[in-house]
């Protein structure tokens, strides 16, 4: 049993060209996943084929190539919708990934239903590129934005987080997993309540895509933002879901080609969804490549991925917790992936540097939480992060890279 | 006496000694950076930081006996390692030499390719205040060499600059050195005792100093130490400022807009009554023109 799962993690391993390198003279051990994931041969293959066989504009052109692609890049929303449950095709939309998500309903959702005076509320532990766009709009719609804290274990205080919650507040906008600790958010909980005060909830899942089984019609959630880089996808793609009831409601975000149905001079009727979301030529490799990632995600199947990581990550965590003076940031019981942490008197940035040297990729620094690194007034963390492909000798040699640095620094 | 050189030389030997391994190389700086003694807390200030590192860097620098004495240290132990190599080489050496240096180590023992960009950057944030200190330093000492020709009774201290007094005065500390680590004390009585009357040459280091807020748009260097201001004049009792200035070229875009921001600036200083600026270009402005500091700042050095 044991021996078959390690048999499949080397048969997955093998599928990624880039790991088979050695970094430093030293084979490469990349735990950066929360960063960006390394890709498969398949979607590499997809990216490949896409541009030597059909490439061509879509939605528009009459012709052979056209039409290929078109049916290649709508079939990759449609493995998308599956992905996540959705209701439809059209309620899923193509982004360049996380980011763009958020800033999109930021400002269209801002734009139709904030008023002056609204709350948003958002968490300290937040990437900030889920508390900027809000920062954003809340300025230019005059309202408030609220912050529920974290607690010292590296979970949501959801004490404040329900007195937080009032009439006003309109929106709540939350990690799904963090990506500097890996607490995993009770995002049903936060859902359900944040519903009975009729606020929408935009949950960020660009950490919980690689990980968890994304159900939107069970959670209920009425946005859902992830990147398809940080599951096994090309940079430069990502996913949007919004209810109908939003969607159908919201201004558009950007104007341009694909998201209109006609313009006239006096003014323009927009396209139905998702297309009205999508102005301008999409991303179509990176949606035909993300759909090979979906392929691939679901051939491993969800139940082994999750198998697999928490069984390194358990694993991680007690071998860590056995060096001396380290400490694991976010202690977080429900997990996913991540290993943050601290070593007294010593720098972050010292270790990742002579890490690498020894062909180990961390990542070290504030990992996009400024807020949180700083009410832990801590520089930041070295953060080792876990995708399919990791395994118990990849920490073994972590644990075996944080010693030798240890010596050589202290 | 070691000079800059034969210090570089001997580092650039001891890492010879570490060829083709990465992992000596960096014992070779983590220890350095061990034995470079910890600055002293009170010197951790934020004028005293480097900006542009990654981590945090304090660099404090002092002049004694015609020397630059620079003492350094940073929260992570590689980089102080980086920074002890360039404590140890530019360390209680004259401010001209400083300034002179050529730093051939770095790519000698191709330190670069050991650091990630952001650090690279970093490593050039570091040198570029070095050599700062040292040109504020080396006026510092002309500046009282002059004043022992002039004969000038009083000793003039050369006490210790802050990063920011000289990142903030440029040519001033070229200049007019012992008025410009006054000048903030200046600001503090005058909000304190309110009319206290001013010489007229407190008022014309006011005026530069406003003066200097103003820039050439896209030059990224204000136009005080771009060279642009030819004459400062103020005329006591009622302190009216004559300022002569002109523009890097006649056809510049800017040459009618300047010179009224030059003269809103100097108005909103309170010690001053009427304002008058006067372009010319006569003679027409000349990139020797520039402080030192601002050609650093530019990249001519
Ligand atoms: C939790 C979280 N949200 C958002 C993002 C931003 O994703 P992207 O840069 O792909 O838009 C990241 C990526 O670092 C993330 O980890």
């Amino acid at each position: 049993m044991v021996k078959a799962a390690s048999n499949k993690i080397t048969k997955i391993k093998q599928q990624f060209p880039i790991l088979q390198q050695e970094v430093n003279g030293k084979p490469l051990v990349y735990l950066d996943n929360a960063a960006t994931s390394q890709k498969p041969q398949s979607v590499i293959d997809a990216i490949t084929n896409y541009y030597t066989k059909y490439n061509s504009n879509i939605h528009r052109g009459a012709h052979y190539l056209a039409e290929q692609a078109t049916i290649e890049y709508e079939n990759a929303r449609t493995k998308a919708k599956e992905f996540i449950n959705a209701e439809s095709d059209m309620l899923v939309n193509f982004t360049k990934g996380t980011t763009e998500g958020i800033n999109l309903v930021a400002q269209s959702f801002g734009n139709t239903f904030l008023e002056e005076g609204d709350e948003i509320l958002l968490s300290a532990m937040a990437h900030h590129s889920n508390l900027v766009p809000w920062q954003i709009i809340a300025e230019q719609k005059k309202c408030n934005i609220k912050y529920i804290p974290v607690l010292e274990d590296g979970t949501l205080d959801m004490d404040a987080f329900h007195l937080l919650l009032n009439k006003k507040t309109k929106v709540v906008s939350l990690g799904y997993i963090s990506n500097a600790l890996g607490t995993i958010n009770p995002v049903e909980e936060i859902i359900e309540a944040s519903h009975t005060f009729g606020a929408a909830v935009l949950l960020d899942a660009a950490q919980a895509a690689p990980h968890l089984k994304i159900d939107v019609q069970k959670l209920d959630v009425d946005f859902l933002a992830f990147s398809g880089h940080k599951m096994y996808g090309p940079t430069g793609i990502g996913i949007l879901y919004g209810k109908e009831k939003w969607l159908t409601e919201m201004q558009p975000y950007q104007g341009g080609g694909e998201m209109i149905k006609e313009v006239t001079l006096k003014g323009t009727t927009y396209n139905e969804l998702p297309f009205k979301f999508e102005a301008g030529t999409p991303n179509i490799c990176g949606g035909i490549a993300l759909g090979a990632a979906i392929d691939f995600m679901n051939e491993v199947g969800h139940d082994f991925i999750q198998k697999q990581e928490n069984e390194v990550l358990a694993y991680g965590t007690e071998a860590l917790s056995n060096i001396k003076n380290l400490h694991i940031k976010g202690q977080a019981k429900n997990k996913a992936g991540v290993l943050s942490f601290i070593i007294k008197d010593i720098h972050p940035y010292d270790i990742g540097v002579l890490l690498d040297k020894m062909g180990i990729a961390i990542r070290t620094g504030h990992h996009c939480c400024q807020p949180l690194m700083d009410a832990w007034e801590i520089p930041g963390t070295a953060r080792a992060s876990l995708a399919v492909y990791n395994t118990k000798e990849d920490i073994d040699r972590l644990v075996e890279g944080i010693e030798k640095a240890k010596i050589m620094l202290q | 006496m070691n000079t800059i050189a034969d210090i570089q030389k001997q580092i650039v030997e001891d890492f010879a000694l570490f060829e083709g391994d990465a992992m000596g190389q960096y014992e070779y700086i983590i220890d350095l950076g061990k034995e470079l003694p910890s600055l002293d807390e009170q010197y951790k200030t934020d004028d005293n930081i480097v900006k542009g590192c990654q981590s945090t860097v304090w660099l404090h620098a002092f002049e004694e006996d015609g020397k630059v004495r620079f003492f350094a240290d940073s929260n992570t132990v590689i980089t102080k390692g980086i920074i002890a190599l360039l404590v140890n080489i530019l360390d209680n050496q004259t401010p001209t030499n400083i300034k002179d240096a050529e730093l051939t180590f770095i790519d000698n023992i191709n330190l670069r390719s050991h650091l990630s960009s952001q650090r690279s950057n970093g490593l050039n944030a570091m040198i570029k205040q070095m050599k700062l200190y040292a040109l504020g330093f080396e006026s510092k000492i002309n500046e009282n060499e002059n004043a022992m020709k002039n004969e000038i009774k009083e000793t003039v201290k050369v006490e210790e600059l802050t990063a920011n007094e000289i990142k903030g005065n440029g040519n001033s500390v070229v200049s007019d050195v012992s008025d410009v680590s006054d000048i903030d004390d200046k600001i503090v009585v005058k909000e304190t005792v309110g009319d206290e009357m001013k010489s007229p040459a407190q008022i014309e280091m006011m005026v530069t100093e406003k003066i200097k807020e103003v820039f050439d748009p896209e030059i990224p260097v204000n136009i005080y130490e771009l060279g642009l201001i030819y004459e400062i004049q103020v005329y006591p009792p009622l302190n009216n400022v004559f300022v002569k200035m002109t523009v890097t070229a006649p056809n510049c875009p800017v040459a009618d807009s300047l010179p009224i921001e030059v003269r809103d600036k100097v108005k909103e200083l309170n010690e001053v009554g009427e304002v008058d600026v006067e372009l010319t270009f006569d003679p027409p402005w000349d990139k020797e023109m520039m402080s030192e500091e601002a050609k650093l700042e530019l990249g001519f050095f």
